[in-house]
């Protein structure tokens, strides 16, 4: 895994650990040619959105239990944001505006469904997933 | 335990989409265009996780498919793999068959394979066994020779398109550089690149076919009979005026011949080929442009409608541009996210506080102040602009290079000023101050331009030949704007490399993609006004763009740093768009009225005509076209109001439709709350009555059975949203 993140893109990404582990096929972060070629294909400008939403999914759920969570969004906003520190407040109002806007059927979670909701209505998303090899 | 009743309950619905998405595609089977979305649409249904439900009673548990391989070993994941591929191909296998012609199934196949969400090695074994199904199913039905060949010619048909496109895609102009800028800005600033590049290859293709058509033939001719009355000799400083040895040059419309030329004993009539090759340029470019502005709005805005309200979540989860590689461009984009945030959070805060009306009037005068000194600045500039022209022209142009600098400086240094009216006007939103000045820039060099035309149209009977003198004007704008252009960014640079080495003075220049962006529509706009009075000019404007590319490639690695002003690329490019489309529609306009209503002078192609568009006509004389006699009858004032009746009625009517869509998305979204409302409440009953917790006594003097009687309401009502929820949920993934 060390040498896969020393590709330049995936080195200052801060889910790199995630994207490795999300396409390694023996689920350790290790990648063989083939996960690099699956890496790649669905990180290229041809991909789909769907194929792009569906890994991009498994990329932010940590745990892995299908479901975007608090704790996940947590995560994946501390990754974010790095070192300029938002508050315990801060990110718990972040969180809590991304469920009230995004979370349907109101069970404190994210289902793949809703969010693919909003990457399907974000032009935004295509043009930031997106790495040129 | 909540999660899991929910997702047993949501089984039924899923079934019934599965049912409601097999019909759908079978309907819509039978039109070829549609079958892309059909094939997208299939897929999503081989989702790896849970959705794995529709495929086989075994993974009816639910259980996500990683959850499934991280449990076994690695020789016995591949097993798994294989059974996962299998059961794909014996859904996909049952669907197949119910389609007829090979070809279209082989490229639904295609296309499902593509927008399947799974790893390679399931592809491709999903592959392998439909192309062995597929091989024994032709063995067992012949088809006729006739078939055969057209099946075969598709195919070949279909897999050189997709050489092509591999080959397109290896040979992409600056790969190189775009990648470098992407990696190091981010991909707001190479949109502008990619906005650069996209019109390099525009002016590239105009370029051709002009040296093709016009100028080819013209020199050939020039060559054969040895015309020779270019006798000025050629200075340097000719480049920059457009003028002396220039003037009689073929760069302009003035020494074009106007009779048919005799070229290796064929005939080629000079006017028709100018004409028409002009014709063709200008709508074709307008047409790629409009259709280029309708694909992108259709992608940025109406599909991104509603993400609007998904600021938060579109924040967190597009807010990682993947393309970066380089440490301080990451440290910045962390800086922009967090930014974002920031003013998200303090948004949503100061949603709840009124502004006093004492504020407003005052933001009110501040911004009617504002209006007044850009309207009195724009309409100066206009009208100085016109007073030198009309100097120079009276002074027999001593100084021709004079207006072309003045315009540009006006272009350059106007923006600046309307960058310090944005801020004091104090806009709460940065977005907002950004897209004002961006259409008051707008407004500027449209007005610098048209004054430029106005002049020269309306002085048109004091030249000799207005044609030229105004292909001369374009011509000297360009070039001028290039070095003006060019000594800005090298005086940026050298102000950089003394501040920053020898003072070390810490410097920061952003890239400022939208005036940028301005500068190259400026550019665009004057070559198209100028093109029709100078065919060589989009020679002259390609070599303009490509040397841009180089300087500013350079300025911005050299020079420039990532913004941390969050940009969003896919917007900001149609609008760029949407702009340089409403400036080629209106350099259309002028064209049109200057060929119905200009008469050309005594030189170039068209001196045999007393207007420009009767050559037009000469076709349909010629020959007794019957067509004119249509496009007579169509033109008479009360067909057209019926044209545009209809059109005004189907106007109405989509917009009613897509009211009625968007009410019903509400209606729709109101109801999946309401249905997990329901199941709440029925949950919490159920675990209350499991616990133990349910009071018989409290309940007894209405029913007997709690659970049957408490929440029968809600039980109606299930089975109403039951069925809605079904449609909606299809209404929601397909």
């Amino acid at each position: 895994m060390n040498k896969i993140l020393q590709y330049p893109e995936l080195s200052v990404n801060p889910f790199g650990d995630r994207i490795c582990k999300v396409f390694s096929s023996s689920q350790d972060g290790d990648c063989t040619f083939e996960d690099f070629l699956d890496m790649m294909s669905v990180l290229s400008e041809a991909a789909p959105k769907l194929v792009k939403a569906e890994h991009a999914f498994r990329i932010f759920d940590f745990d892995g239990d299908d479901m975007l969570g608090v704790s996940d969004l947590k995560k994946v906003i501390e990754r974010l944001v790095d070192k300029n520190h938002l508050t315990d407040a801060e990110i718990q109002d972040v969180i809590e505006n991304i469920l009230e806007e995004a979370d349907l059927d109101d069970d404190g979670a994210l289902s793949f469904a809703e969010f693919e909701h909003i990457i399907d209505r974000s032009s935004d998303f295509e043009s930031a997933f997106r790495m040129r090899l | 335990m909540q999660r899991n009743k929910g997702r047993k309950r949501l089984i039924p619905d899923q079934a019934q989409r599965h049912i409601e998405n097999d019909n759908m595609y079978k309907n819509r089977r039978s039109t070829r265009t549609r079958r892309r979305d059909v094939g997208s649409d299939y897929a999503s249904r081989f989702r790896p996780s849970f959705q794995d439900g529709h495929l086989d009673n075994q993974f009816r548990s639910n259980i996500s498919m990683r959850r499934l391989t991280r449990e076994y070993h690695a020789d016995q994941a591949e097993i798994h793999l294989e059974n996962h591929a299998k059961l794909i191909v014996s859904k996909m296998e049952e669907d197949l068959s119910t389609m007829e012609g090979k070809m279209e199934s082989e490229i639904f196949t295609k296309e499902t394979l593509k927008h399947m969400p799974q790893c390679l090695t399931i592809k491709r074994s999903v592959k392998r066994k439909l192309t062995e199904s597929m091989k024994d199913k032709t063995k067992a039905r012949p088809i006729s020779l006739w078939k055969r060949m057209k099946y075969r010619s598709s195919m070949k048909y279909s897999q050189m398109k997709r050489h092509f496109k591999d080959v397109v895609y290896t040979c992409e102009l600056w790969y190189d550089s775009l990648k470098t800028i992407e990696g190091q800005f981010g991909s707001s600033t190479s949109s502008y690149f990619k906005f650069l590049r996209w019109l390099f290859l525009m002016n590239v293709l105009m370029t051709i076919a002009t040296l093709i058509f016009i100028v080819l033939p013209e020199v050939m001719h020039r060559n054969m009979t040895e015309l020779k009355d270019n006798l000025m000799r050629f200075e340097i400083w000719d480049v920059f005026t457009g003028q002396g040895s220039f003037t009689n040059s073929i760069l302009y419309y003035g020494n074009y011949s106007t009779q048919t030329l005799n070229i290796f004993g064929l005939p080629y009539n000079m006017p028709h080929a100018y004409f028409y090759t002009m014709l063709c340029l200008y709508v074709v470019s307008v047409l790629i442009l409009g259709y280029s502005v309708t694909q992108s709005y259709r992608k940025s805005f109406i599909q991104a409608e509603e993400g609007l309200k998904n600021v938060f979540g579109v924040k967190i989860f597009c807010g990682w541009d993947y393309s970066i590689t380089n440490q301080d461009a990451a440290n910045l984009n962390t800086k922009a996210v967090y930014n974002g945030l920031k003013e998200l959070l303090s948004e949503v805060e100061m949603k709840d506080i009124e502004i006093s009306w004492t504020k407003k009037i005052k933001i009110i005068f501040k911004r009617f102040i504002a209006f007044i000194t850009i309207f009195a600045v724009v309409a100066v500039s206009g009208i100085s602009l016109w007073l030198l022209m009309d100097m120079n022209v009276g002074n027999n142009m001593e100084f021709p290079l004079l207006v072309a600098l003045l315009a540009n400086l006006l272009n350059v240094i106007i923006p600046m000023l309307f960058t310090k009216v944005a801020r004091y006007e104090n806009y709460k939103k940065q977005s907002h101050a950004v897209g004002i000045t961006l259409i008051r820039s707008f407004l500027l060099s449209t007005v610098i331009v048209g004054t430029l035309v106005v002049f020269w149209l309306t002085h048109s009977s004091e030249k000799e030949c207005w044609e030229t003198s105004l292909g001369q004007e374009m011509y000297r704008l360009i070039i001028s704007d290039f070095f003006l252009t060019l000594a800005i960014h090298v005086i940026h640079f050298v102000f950089f490399i003394v501040k920053r080495r020898c003072l070390k003075w810490p410097v920061f220049i952003e890239f400022d993609v939208a005036s940028n962006t301005l500068d190259l529509i400026y550019s665009q706009s004057l070559f198209w006004v100028g093109f029709y009075f100078s065919p060589l000019l989009s020679l002259v404007v390609s070599i303009k763009i490509f040397c841009t590319w180089y300087v500013k490639k350079y300025y911005v690695l050299l020079v420039c740093q990532p913004s941390t002003k969050a940009w969003r690329a896919s917007q900001t490019h149609t609008w760029f768009l949407t702009l340089t489309f409403l400036t080629a529609l209106a350099t259309n306009c002028l064209m049109i009225f200057i060929i119905t209503k200009k008469s050309p002078t005594d030189c170039g192609p068209f001196q045999d005509y007393r207007y420009f568009y009767e050559i037009l006509l000469e076709i349909f004389n010629k020959d007794k076209f019957p067509l004119l006699a249509y496009i007579e009858y169509v033109t008479k004032p009360g067909v057209v109001t019926l044209i545009i009746m209809a059109l005004c009625v189907q106007v109405y009517y989509i917009k009613q439709k897509a009211n009625g869509q968007r009410n019903l998305v509400k209606i729709l979204r109101s109801m999946i709350a309401w249905e997990t409302k329901d199941k709440k409440f029925l949950l919490e009953s159920i675990s209350n009555i499991t616990k133990g917790e349910w009071h018989y006594n409290e309940q007894g003097n209405r029913d007997d059975d709690p659970y049957n009687s408490a929440p029968k309401t809600v039980k109606n009502q299930n089975s109403m949203t039951e069925d809605i929820g079904a449609t909606s949920a299809n209404y929601y993934y397909t």
